[in-house]
């Protein structure tokens, strides 16, 4: 993948930050400039090269548009009648006192 | 497929160590048939193959495509009505999403994948109602659409015959319900047709469908292999949540007599046999491992895709 510098150094990057610094903490995805996959170009100057994105998209809108059928509507209904019984089914599940993280997002004493 | 030259005023090839990486300044990479030949200063490289044409510039910043390991849907949860939840009350509001056509709902998130810079997606599919045949098609759907947009996928479908809704067999979860609920939740898992003796058709099928290049070795060859690879690459989402990990606790022992999911430290991870506690099957996946890379920038042959499994 090609990234553009002009980009991602704009309106000023330091000499001093490593480029992949820059390009992890900095980069959003309209500086993707090309994309290759298998030697062949995806994806460049914002445009996909084989799918036209701007139809597949209306034609997911669209596909949606329609109303929900019997069985969309009874999982609907069922999905909001059945949570606080999964909510009483996991209460007391596990000990929150004793439950270790495995990740802890900031230092604790 | 045509050769290439792609410059860059800074050429990230590849790590070298924990903390570092190395990258060549004005450099540029060779591609020959989608396979990376050559990296080294650009000027060199354009001097030694004339009339390859060159893409990118002294503008660019070149990296190796992105792989996205674990994805699962294209429109979200949150885009369909259900809100972020914790995992095991999230698999009951995400009962309100509507069904949706597989191929554009892949091509959605695709869209957004490949604009990222990722060019390899680890699709890590959850359900789809129906028998072999209907999940079959549903896989196909989606691997249609990466192969239509250009993307490379590695395809697993979610083991899935126990513990549906909640840590809890699914007809003692459903008998502890009132009464005017049950029917519903029954017919929503009945929706699903798959018994666990269909996921190896399943899989055989798939793999013949999609990388039919590995129908060149023996039908037992490829059979052990298969095993081998659901032994060995099986995926547990419930690892990453307490209460999964909690759930070999005896509470529902009962319950479970037709377990087939592997449980921490319970060995080899062989199906088949029944595990007191085994969780919810969500994100029980079999996976085939990828051959290596060819170079340490990704530009993978198309022939020579990831293997697909089911």
């Amino acid at each position: 993948m090609l990234i553009d510098w002009d980009k991602l150094a704009y309106p000023y990057l330091d000499p001093e930050t490593p480029v992949l610094d820059a390009v992890v903490q900095r980069e959003k995805s309209e500086a993707v400039d090309l994309v290759m996959v298998a030697g062949e170009v995806a994806y460049a100057g914002w445009h996909f090269t084989r799918i036209d994105r701007d139809a597949a998209l209306r034609e997911l809108h669209q596909s949606l548009q329609r109303a929900l059928t019997g069985e969309e509507i009874e999982r609907r209904t069922l999905s909001k009648a059945l949570l606080s019984h999964v909510r009483r089914f996991y209460a007391g599940y596990f000990d929150p006192e004793a439950h270790q993280p495995y990740y802890r997002p900031s230092s604790r004493v | 497929m045509p050769s290439s030259i792609i410059r860059a005023r800074t050429v990230v090839t590849e790590p070298a160590d924990r903390r570092n990486w190395r990258q060549i300044e004005d450099g540029a990479a060779l591609q020959h048939d989608g396979v990376i030949a050559e990296i080294g200063p650009a000027d060199e490289l354009i001097a030694k193959h004339p009339g390859v044409p060159v893409l990118g510039s002294t503008h660019k910043v070149m990296l190796p495509g992105f792989v996205n390991a674990h994805h699962h849907i294209g429109l979200t949860p949150m885009q369909l009505g259900s809100p972020d939840m914790p995992l095991e009350l999230w698999f009951v509001t995400r009962l309100v999403m509507r069904r949706i056509d597989l191929y554009l709902d892949t091509l959605y998130s695709a869209f957004e994948m490949i604009a990222s810079g990722i060019t390899t997606v680890q699709h890590l599919h959850g359900w789809v109602p129906g028998g072999p045949e209907a999940v079959e098609a549903g896989a196909g759907e989606v691997i249609r659409a990466y192969e239509d947009i250009g993307m490379r996928v590695s395809y697993s479908f979610a083991v899935r015959d126990q513990n549906r809704l909640v840590y809890r067999n699914d007809k003692e979860f459903t008998a502890s319900l009132p009464a005017e609920l049950r029917p519903a939740l029954e017919r929503h898992f009945a929706r699903f047709g798959l018994s666990l003796a269909d996921y190896g058709p399943l899989f055989e099928h798939l793999r013949a469908t999609h990388l039919p290049q590995l129908q060149l070795e023996s039908p037992i060859a490829q059979r052990d292999r298969t095993a081998q690879h659901v032994r060995e690459t099986r995926h547990q989402h419930r690892d990453r949540s307490r209460r999964g990990r909690d759930q070999r606790r005896p509470r529902h022992v009962a319950g479970n007599a037709h377990g087939v999911t592997h449980a921490p430290g319970s060995g080899d991870g062989r199906r088949g046999h029944p595990e007191p506690g085994s969780g919810i099957a969500h994100g029980d996946h079999q996976a085939v491992p990828r051959p290596p890379p060819s170079a340490a920038i990704s530009a993978p042959s198309r022939s020579a895709r990831p293997p697909i499994s089911c």
